[in-house]
This record gives C-alpha cells, structure tokens and sequence, in this order.
C-alpha cells in the first residue's frame, strides 16, 4: 500500500529498504500490521567530489567558495577540504564543465521502512519559532554571517544566505528546516 | 469460794479501791474517734459526679447502685446501708471525689490510687485504628499510645465504658467482668482435671479440632495462664507465643479475653448508614487524612483530579481525618453518597492505571526500536552515498 | 465408753464446732471433731475477684486476727510483683499488727479464765482489751475489720496526737497486764487447774507439726515466724517460750508474749518517728504466682496466691495455723483427768474456726498421692 502511494506521488524514491526485523526483535508480542512505526528524524548525508578527466583545471571554483577550502592543485584538478566543506553548491553552480557534483541523499523512516529520497539544492527555508529556544547556535556557527538576532528572536538575512543547510544540521531542537527538489 | 477470796485479796489494794471509786464514764469514750468510718458513705457533692459507675464497680459488697436522681438529672450512687462495710474503696475510686466516709478523704489525698472494678476493659491491637477517640473521651486520662497501638492502664482504669461508646470499632475494646473471669477459671480448671485423669488412662485430649495453631495477641494477653494450665502441648507467655501445639482448641475456650485467636478478624464500623465523605470543591489537596489514616485502603488519592476519596466499605468511621483537616473538607453524609463517588473515581482510576501501563512498556519499547532503526538506516545511507 | 457431745452451740465455745468427748467415768479416752459450721469457701469466692476487693474477703477469714490476714495478703502481692513498701509503712503495719496480737491474746486469756470458772479474771482481761480496741479504733477507725491494710502501704498516717495516745495506753496496758501476770502467777485456783493438765512434750509437737503459742509453751521458740520477717529482724526480736508444755504455760506464753509486744510497739514508735514520707505507694501489679509466711497470733498463717495482670486473682490457698494445734489436741487428752478439764484443754489452744474451716488436702511428698483430711 505504501509503495503504491510513493509511487502515485511520482517521485520513485532512490531506495527502499523493510526494517521488520528489528522491529520484530523488539515488539515479540504485538501483530506487525498493528504497528505503524513513522520517525520524525531524517538521515542526511551529503558528499562532493571532483571529476577529474573532466575537468579542465581552470579555477574558478577556487575563487568562487566562500569559505576558500578549495585549493588549486595545478597541473591536476583542485583539492577540496571534506571535512571543513558546508554544501553550498556555489562551486557546482559555477563549474564550466559540471566537473564537481554534490551527493545529497535523505532517509527517512515511514511505517516501517526505510525511504531514502536524493535531493538537489535547498531552495527553501523553514523557521519554526515555536521550536526554537534561543541557544544561538546557529547564529554563532553560521558560515556567512547570515543570522541576527532582533526583538526576542532570530532572524535571517536571505540575501546573504546561500541555503547550504548547515545551520538545520546544528540546530538542537530541529527549529530549522530546508527543503529541495526530490530527484 | 475461791474467787470470793480473790475479791478479797483485791480489795486490799489501796489502787483497787480508788478505781472503784472513781468508776466513771470519760466523755472522750462515747463520742467515735474523727477516723471512725461509720456505714455508709455520703455523697457530699452530688453535683460534681460524672455518672462514671467507678463507686459501683468498686464495692466488693455490691452495695452501691447508679440510681436517676431527678434533681441532679444524672445517675448519683445509692448505697445500701445494711451492705456496706465501710471499707472506703468507693471514696479512693472517685475521681471526681464525690464521696466521702469518716476523714477518709482529707487523709488519703487527692492521689488517684488503684481502683478495683468488676468490668475490666482492654483494647485489641489487631482490631485498633488509633484514631485516639478513646483517648479523648476517657474521664481520667489513663489511655496511652505506646507506638503500636493504644494501652489501657488497667490498675488506674475505673472502668466507666465511656472510650467503648467512643470507640467506632466494633469490638475493639474487650470487657472481662468477675462473673465471666469466675466461669472460664473454673472451666480451665475442670478441662485440668478431666486432662490429668485421661492421661492417667489411655492419652491425650481430641486433636485437630481447630483447623491452625492459634495465636496469642500480645495486647489482650492479661497473663492468667489459664492457656497453660489446659495446654497439651507447651505455651511460651513471656514472648507470647505458642511452642507445642495438639489443635485441641481448649486454650480458646478459656481464654477471657479472647487472646487466643485463629482466622483474619475483620473491622466493622458501628455507623453502618453513614460516613465521612471528602467535599472535591474545598479539598486543597494537601492529603493530611491520607497520612493520617490509619486503616489500610481506606483512602485513595485518584489519579485524575489527585484528590483523596474515601472506601465506604473500609473506612470504619473514626474521624480522624475529619478532625486533622485544616480547610473542613471532611463531612459526614449518607453512605450511598461516599459510595457513588468512590465507585466512579475507583472505575477511572483503574482504567487510567491501565492505560498508564500500556503506555508505559509501549515507550520503553519504543525508545530502544527507534535508537535501533536510527543506526540500522544510518549504515544503511551511508552504504548508499558510497556506490 | 461413753459419748459426750460438746457444741455445736455451747456458751463456753466462741465459734461453733462439735467435738465429741469418748469418756469412761470421768476420764477422758479421745476425741472425734466435727467442723463445717461454719465453712464459707473464702478462697473460692475470692476467684475472678480483683486483689482490692478480695483484701476485704481475707479480712473476713477470721474474726479476730483480721489485720494479720490482710498483711499477710498485702505482703504476698507485693512480694509477687515486686513493690516496694515505704518505712512508715512497714512500721505502722507491725504496729497494728502487735496490737493486734495483744487483743488476740487478752481474748484467749479472758476466754481461758472462764473456762476455769475464774470469770473475774476473765472480765478483768476483757476490761484491759478495751484499751488496744480503743488505739486500733483511733489508729485505724474501725475495731475489728480494719480496712487499713492496702497493697503499697497503709491507708493513713498516725499523728502526733496519736502517738501521745499510745504512749499513755501502752502504760495503763502495761500496769493492767503486770497486774494480771501477778494474778496468774500467785492465784491457787488458777494454777491448780492449769498445771500437769493438757501436758503435750517436744516430741509430740514435732509430730503434730503444732505452731504458735502451743509450740512456744512445749520449748519450740523456732516456730516463731517472726524471727524471719525482715522488719522484725530490724527489732531484734526474741520469742517468748515455756517448757512445761501444760495448759498453764500456754496462757503464761500469751501473757509474756504481750508484754513483748508493748516493748516491740514502743521500739516501732521510735523508729517510726524517725523515719519520713509517705505511707503508701502507687502500685503496678503484674502477674505471677507466689507464697508469703507470717505469723499470726495463733501461729504461722500461709497465703499462696497466684495473680493475673491488673491484680484478678486466679486462684489462692490460705494455711492457717489452728488445724495443727487442733492435731495435736488429740495428744494433750491424755492428761485430761475431768471432762471439764478436757474443755479447758480445748480452749487454751485458741482455736479459731472459721480459719481453720478450709478444705484440707494432705499430699504425700514421697508417692505424689492425695487424700482429703478429717479430725479423727
């Protein structure tokens, strides 16, 4: 029933996985059909890579990261520092050649399986102020400077902001949210 | 002959003679010395007495009766001149000291001295709620609580049977009188004799007429051994308790304070129609009657509005809670009031109990599926991003 | 062999017993004894009683040592439960109980005297009593059934008055009393009745198991129980005694044994007035069984007493000391040579019979057996 319906939606998600022995493990003396196990929590993993025999080495994603964690590497393709990388998808944006790529991939846990959607680029932010309780980790944590904070609350300067969704992965109480195009 | 010549040997004596002479009467002779206890005793201060029977029961010769004075509106003692015997036990019994005989009164003091009496009373420990109403209705405070249960002095009790008409317990509080003491003596001691002559012959009494060992209630025991004096087997009266045991169920039977017991006794409220109900709307929730209450399930607290609600069928009607609530949400109604009231919170309280529990192992459950599911996906995106 | 019937009802007789005289002629052979007249079961009524009430009953047991049974009785619960009697207490009681003793005496004396048909002697006796009445009257407030006695103590204090009181009877007392001794020692009459006539020896005694003055007078001054009593061991106390063992030493022991008893009230009274406090204790009775001894004025008198909690009395044996005399009344007919010196005999015992009418039940200590006993 479930597959039917994601199907209706028309996004065919990338991959879809039962999780019923776990469940089983811990439920022993319910009925499976009883259970309708949906988590709130979403898996967010992202990765970016560098094609080398496409690129061309001109360098522009080099001047054009905001946080100049990429560096050039002549005669071969530049180097890009994994760990300190935000997923802003300027560098990609910018690529002559579409050398670079981002993997954004979403799992999620709806009635007993697990749905693992791949996204493209934020295009949206969601503030729940109702969620959020004021710790200003997002505001101190921000890469560019985006967040302030005005009477009593937190606000965002959309012009600056480059939605790579650093601050809805830090935020503790989940009051920051992101949403992009399914592929 | 012979005592003529002892007159005579008599009359020589010059002090004889001058005895004789002066054979007068001294005045201080007819009048009785100021101790003299003449029959009977008075009531000098018919207006002081408390109708408590302590006089009555303190006779040996049951002389004295409780009569309705109209006057006074209350029982005054008459006593019976031709029974009395001057014995004075009547005037160190009063406590109010209402009687008096001779000077008695003015020599023995305002001490309160043992006081006989032909009911005794004493409470039962099992049956006990503490509530402490014997405690305020005794005349001459000689109830005490001792940390288990309340203790009748029984050398300083007067027996007036006030703390029993306090008492809201049915039975709580035992009587013994002379006559009943008199009947199970002579019945240990016919049970004695009819033992020692079987044993003579051919053995022990019947066994197993009573279906367990009985056990001694410390706080009835009066140590008569009577028990050990029809005991087949052996009873231990110092730590209260029974070491042999044939189940002749003898000890039960001449036991006058029902000391000796087997089986749960239960306890029954003398209200029956009545009781104490707790009013929601001016109840603070501070729960003063539910620590105080000393009958076990007799108030709950519910799990839906947290006030306390009282168990018509347990409650047995003391009013402790009634007199230790501060803001008087305590009243007394009907029973079928309280019993409306306790039956719809009882309901809800189980069924909120129920859900609770559910609910309870559900999310236990729940929390250890969920950190499970999180890292299974979690390997399992990862796996994912890598191909 | 003849039978003749004394009493039940005869004018020589203080309580009513029958004894019938097997005489031959004019001499006596022995003696049958009936008793039950007036037989009250005292022990039994006493049962499921509480122990202040049941002070009252012992009062009751005999008419005329009645304060010696109340002590007796006190001391027996006290010794059970342990109280502890204040000084002024245990002075006052032996104070009574001495005067006690000496109205006891004067009555055995009197009643002796008539029986010799020396009835002014007997009056005279009956006359100096008058004076003991009078102290117990003041001391006391009641002649002959006290109620002074309580367990803890006695009831009231003695004041100075009092004592002032006593003092000056105790010498009238001791006048009268010098005076009789000296009747009785130089009267013909009295001494040609008395002596050679009722002879019971040691050996008989200590066969009969006689206490008391019938004791004293057959050279057994141990039988006193005074020489155990712990406030008597404080007096110092030295029993009188005779060896002839006749109807006449048995009256001169009761005569001595009251000039004893006024030296004993007067040590008693200096004591007292030097000891302080109250007279009576607040008591807590507890349970358990026990025996206490003293002795009367007949001899020793025994309460066994077993008590619940609160003071009810379970069950209680009183021994009073005139069924040994009685035993050995058997022995003394011997030297009976009238029948009127056989009455005489009698009632130089002193019995008293209504402490002596309680079941007796003689236990054999060897073989554990049981019979019932009877005067034969």
């Amino acid at each position: 029933m479930l597959l039917s319906k994601i199907k209706k939606d028309g996004f065919m998600p990338l991959e879809i996985i039962s999780t019923e022995d776990i469940i089983k493990g811990h439920f022993k003396d319910k009925n499976l059909n009883s259970i309708d196990l949906t988590l709130d929590e979403k898996i967010i993993k992202k990765r970016i890579g560098i094609d080398n025999e496409k690129c061309i080495t001109c360098n522009v994603c080099v001047e054009v990261c905001p946080l100049k964690i990429i560096s050039s590497n002549i005669p071969s393709s530049p180097k890009i520092n994994h760990k300190k990388c935000v997923y802003c998808f300027s560098c990609v944006e910018t690529c002559p050649v579409k050398a670079i790529s981002i993997k954004y991939l979403i799992g999620r846990i709806v009635k007993n399986y697990l749905i693992v959607n791949s996204h493209g680029k934020n295009e949206e932010l969601i503030y729940n102020n109702k969620k959020c309780i004021m710790c200003l980790a997002c505001k101190k944590n921000c890469p560019f400077g985006v967040i302030y904070e005005s009477e009593g609350r937190i606000k965002f300067d959309m012009k600056k902001c480059t939605l790579c969704g650093y601050c809805g992965y830090l935020c503790p109480p989940n009051a920051i949210d992101f949403k992009g195009p399914i592929k | 002959m012979a005592s003529a010549i002892w007159y005579l040997y008599e009359l020589t004596k010059k002090k004889f003679i001058k005895k004789f002479l002066n054979a007068k009467t001294d005045k201080e002779y007819t009048l009785p010395p100021k101790r003299y206890r003449k029959v009977p005793p008075t009531v000098v201060y018919p207006e002081k007495c408390i109708s408590c029977g302590a006089c009555e029961g303190s006779c040996p010769s049951f002389a004295i009766e409780m009569v309705y004075c109209e006057e006074f509106s209350k029982k005054i003692p008459m006593i019976d001149i031709g029974a009395c015997i001057s014995c004075g036990n009547c005037v160190e019994s009063c406590p109010t000291k209402v009687l008096n005989i001779g000077n008695l009164i003015e020599e023995i003091g305002s001490l309160p001295w043992n006081v006989p009496k032909y009911t005794n009373l004493i409470i039962d420990e099992e049956l006990c709620v503490n509530c402490g109403s014997c405690k305020l209705a005794c005349p001459i405070d000689v109830i005490e609580y001792d940390g288990i249960t309340h203790v009748i002095d029984l050398n300083s009790c007067i027996g007036c049977k006030k703390c029993i008409e306090a008492c809201p317990v049915e039975g709580a509080i035992k009587t013994y009188d002379e006559a009943l003491l008199k009947s199970k003596i002579e019945l240990c001691y016919k049970l004695k004799f009819n033992r020692m002559i079987k044993e003579g012959e051919n053995g022990d009494s019947v066994k197993n007429k009573i279906p367990e060992v009985p056990r001694i209630v410390k706080s009835l025991c009066i140590s008569c051994e009577n028990c050990v004096d029809v005991c087949s087997g052996s009873i231990d009266l110092n730590n209260h308790r029974v070491v042999e045991c044939i189940q002749c169920g003898d000890c039960i039977e001449v036991c006058p304070t029902e000391s000796m017991r087997i089986g749960e006794i239960p306890k029954v409220s003398k209200i029956k129609d009545k009781c104490y109900i707790i009013y929601e709307d001016k109840c603070i929730g501070c729960r003063i009657c539910y620590k105080s209450c000393n009958v076990e399930d007799a108030i709950f607290i519910s799990r839906e509005t947290r006030l306390p609600y009282i168990n018509p069928d347990k409650c047995v009607r003391c009013g402790l809670c009634f007199r230790e609530c501060p803001v008087e949400a305590i009243g007394l109604t009907d029973k079928e009031d309280t019993l409306r009231i306790y039956n719809i919170r009882r309901a809800k309280d189980r069924f909120l109990s129920l859900i609770k529990k559910d609910l309870d192992e559900f999310s236990k459950k729940y929390v250890f599926s969920k950190s499970d599911l999180l890292k299974f996906s979690e390997n399992k995106v990862e796996e994912l991003l890598k191909k | 062999m003849n039978v003749v019937p004394l009493g039940p009802i005869n004018p020589i007789f203080k309580e009513p017993i029958r004894i019938k005289l097997i005489v031959e002629g004019e001499t006596v052979l022995g003696a049958e004894i009936e008793m039950g007249y007036v037989h009250r079961g005292i022990e039994k009524i006493m049962e499921g009683k509480h122990y202040l009430k049941g002070i009252y009953l012992a009062e009751r047991v005999c008419g005329i040592c009645s304060y010696i049974h109340t002590w007796t009785f006190a001391e027996c619960i006290e010794h059970i439960s342990n109280i502890e009697v204040p000084d002024k207490a245990r002075y006052l009681r032996v104070l009574t109980t001495e005067l006690e003793r000496i109205h006891s005496h004067l009555i055995a004396i009197s009643v002796y005297g008539l029986s010799i048909e020396h009835e002014t002697f007997g009056i005279w006796c009956l006359n100096t009593r008058e004076h003991v009445m009078d102290l117990l009257e003041t001391i006391t407030g009641n002649r002959i059934n006290m109620g002074f006695n309580v367990v803890g103590g006695v009831r009231q204090d003695i004041n100075k008055e009092m004592i002032d009181k006593i003092y000056k009877k105790l010498e009238e007392l001791r006048n009268d009393m010098k005076n009789i001794l000296e009747i009785y020692n130089t009267g013909p009459l009295i001494n040609l009745r008395g002596r050679g006539v009722g002879v019971i020896g040691y050996k008989e005694i200590m066969k009969t198991r006689a206490v008391g003055p019938v004791a004293r007078a057959s050279a057994l001054p141990e039988s006193d129980w005074r020489l155990r009593h712990p406030t008597y061991k404080e007096l110092k106390f030295k029993p009188v005694w005779a060896k002839e063992g006749d109807n006449s030493a048995r009256t001169l022991v009761r005569i001595k044994e009251i000039l004893a008893s006024i030296d004993l009230i007067e040590k008693i009274l200096e004591l007292y007035q030097e000891s302080t406090g109250a007279v009576r204790n607040r008591v807590n009775i507890k349970g358990g069984s026990g025996e206490w001894k003293n002795e009367a004025h007949r001899g020793e008198v025994t309460y066994k007493i077993s008590l619940t909690d609160g003071g009810i009395i379970k069950r209680i044996i009183i021994r009073s000391p005139s069924v040994m005399n009685l035993e050995a009344y058997k022995y003394m007919l011997k030297t009976c040579p009238t029948v009127s010196d056989a009455v005489t005999t009698y009632i130089s015992i002193d019995p008293c019979i209504s402490c002596t009418e309680r079941t007796i039940v003689l236990v054999d200590k060897k073989t554990g057996k049981t019979k019932p006993y009877s005067f034969k």
